[in-house]
């Protein structure tokens, strides 16, 4: 006998799945109110494409495979960048498309999964404050949408920490560090570690301070103007006012903090960029920000926003926090018939379920299913049975519309 | 005002974290690191306590089974996870060093080995002077491996370096400075924001 449990996937129970379905149409209900099209991207992609991208998935994060030609393929490790890709190909410059999609990624960890259900959004071709705003909206619309009381999306902006290292002389290795020491608010070793590289004095104040640029987005912006320095600074506050004042216009400014030391893995962000987080659940369950240059390694120039969100986190949430709702696992209508009345059963099943409803067939003599409404079809009587009410019927007309009024009570 | 969980690191530090704790007025009475008993209450009801091995104390505050957590530096190194580290408690402090044979010559034509409890820190200390190195992970008496030919030198936290002179080594090298930290899950930081921050704020006021 085969093992049940292999470590090559991850494994969703079928009532998970049920639930993951219905997350997805609401999800997919969400995104085309905002004036979203479905879009996908194939499974494989070019491994020389991703290499050549420089600060998007690591070459190590990649599941490789080899075609008989010999080129290395991807399993595709992220949907943005093929989409972005494809806008530059076809030439369009405005465009608004979600995908749901599988991405994979080579975990560093063996115990984590390769594979992620993501489902997100990509704004092509409009590059302004009310459009950030905009898609800030959806983000927190969407965890509205699926009933999480307590979340939080963080905003920072991707701009504010480049334009403030741009005068500084350090290695990458040395940005590296500096940006993990940012990222984990550690204020105890960034001082120190300024010192030692010999910082201008007016900076280095300025980079400790990033950390502590966090909270409520009026207290940051005020706090942020006192350590501008340059003027592309200056104009990032300036332009995250507006962004907040818009949000506050969507009544949304409560489910929102700003925190300037959030810095994305992913480098090709230019300009606003959040995470959402619910309360109870460790990880960031969307990402997403502006990325107005990357098309330009396509040879165009969109400008674009978007944001993914990771459909197992957001299942594992709602599971969390006792949030499943029920599955049923009965039918609508089941149909029984005797073998002599086949003729009419079979054909009144086409009938309704052309109609919409769920319908399963089942001879008389062979067991019962679990249903909401019965219909017998015999020799003797056509009868629908709904809650212990018995309605003969003469057609499947009538059977239909006795049918209608039954299901609009319910 | 949400109740925190606090995962605290059993070991040497533990004893210096509770007082730190009582100092700035959060008491757990029935607090003994004698007793076996794992979860503890504060007085005033704001902090359940998780009494864990050093070494998960990262493990749990990345995965927000517990929201802030109080462990080494070490630790923190070694365990490479996603979470804040705000504060330092200036507990327990010592250094990581490497130690080995003093004037004996690294290996000309072999890849030095590198025995430690942290083999994470040891390997990128090494990839950062560009020396390729091979790890072996080690629990406990560490200084045994170079004695016994089982490592060429080893990577651990010295606090006097008494045991690593009883035992015939010298540090070569002195690496980064290790001391009590408080960490945070990123997800408590933004989602439990009130209760968080205040609390960051009262440690703080134990520190000055």
């Amino acid at each position: 006998m085969q093992s049940y449990v292999t470590d090559a996937g991850h494994h969703l129970s079928q009532t998970d799945y049920q639930l993951e379905s219905r997350l997805l149409s609401a999800i997919r209900a969400r995104f085309r109110t905002y004036g979203y099209q479905e879009t996908g991207t194939s499974t494989f992609q070019d491994y020389d494409m991703y290499a050549s991208l420089i600060g998007t998935v690591g070459k190590h994060n990649m599941i490789k495979t080899i075609d008989p030609s010999g080129d290395v393929l991807v399993l595709r490790p992220d949907v943005t960048i093929p989409v972005a890709r494809r806008m530059a190909a076809e030439k369009t410059t405005r465009r608004r498309l979600f995908y749901v999609q599988d991405v994979f990624r080579q975990p560093q960890d063996k115990s984590h999964h390769k594979e992620f259900t993501q489902a997100g959004v990509e704004c092509f071709g409009e590059n302004t404050p009310e459009n950030d705003a905009e898609t800030i909206a959806l983000a927190v619309h969407l965890l509205q949408d699926l009933q999480f009381d307590q979340f939080k999306v963080e905003i920072g902006h991707a701009g504010f920490f480049k334009d403030l290292i741009e005068e500084l002389p350090i290695s990458t290795e040395e940005l590296r560090k500096l940006q993990e020491l940012i990222q984990s608010k550690n204020l105890v070793e960034i001082g120190p570690f300024l010192n030692d590289l010999s910082v201008e004095e007016s900076i280095s104040e300025a980079i400790k301070r990033i950390p502590l640029l966090y909270g409520d987005p009026r207290d940051v912006i005020e706090k942020a103007l006192t350590i501008t320095l340059n003027d592309n600074m200056k104009q990032t506050i300036e332009y995250l006012k507006q962004v907040y004042h818009l949000l506050t216009v969507y009544g949304i400014q409560d489910s929102v903090v700003f925190d300037l030391g959030l810095i994305n893995h992913m480098n090709y962000y230019s300009g606003i960029i959040f995470q959402g987080y619910l309360t109870g659940y460790s990880k960031p369950v969307l990402m997403g920000g502006r990325y107005n240059d990357l098309t330009k390694q396509f040879g165009a120039d969109i400008p674009a926003i978007g944001f993914g969100c990771i459909i197992d986190y957001l299942l594992e949430a709602r599971k969390n926090a006792g949030q499943v709702e029920r599955i049923e696992d009965t039918v609508e209508v089941v149909i029984y018939y005797e073998q002599s009345s086949i003729q009419e059963a079979l054909p009144a099943a086409s009938k309704l379920r052309n109609a919409g409803y769920q319908v399963l067939t089942q001879p008389i003599d062979k067991g019962s299913i679990p249903t909401t409404c019965t219909v017998y079809v015999t020799n003797e009587k056509s009868l629908l049975v709904h809650k212990q009410k018995q309605m003969p019927f003469q057609s499947v007309d009538e059977l239909e519309q006795l049918l209608r009024t039954e299901m609009r009570e319910t | 005002m949400n109740m925190l969980t606090l995962a605290l690191a059993k070991g040497r530090t533990a004893d210096d974290s509770i007082k730190l704790l009582e100092k700035v007025g959060i008491h757990f009475d029935d607090f003994s690191d004698q007793s076996r008993k794992l979860v503890f209450y504060d007085a005033a009801g704001l902090i359940k306590l998780i009494f864990v091995k050093a070494v998960d104390v990262p493990t749990y505050v990345e995965n927000g089974a517990a929201d802030l957590g109080i462990v080494g530096k070490d630790n923190i190194m070694e365990a490479r996870k996603d979470i804040y580290e705000i504060l330092d408690l200036q507990l327990g402090q010592c250094q990581f060093a490497v130690a080995g044979f003093n004037g004996e010559e690294p290996p000309k034509n072999n890849v030095l080995t590198v025995a430690s409890k942290y083999p994470a820190v040891a390997k990128s200390h090494f990839q950062k002077k560009g020396v390729p190195i091979e790890t072996i992970k080690l629990n406990g008496s560490v200084e045994l491996a170079p004695i016994i030919g089982l490592a060429d030198v080893i990577v651990d936290i010295v606090e006097s370096g008494n045991t690593i002179r009883e035992n015939g080594l010298t540090i070569l090298e002195e690496m980064d400075a290790v001391s009590t930290r408080l960490i945070v899950n990123k997800a408590s930081f933004t989602t439990k924001s009130e209760s968080v921050h205040a609390f960051i704020n009262t440690l703080q006021t134990g520190l000055e």
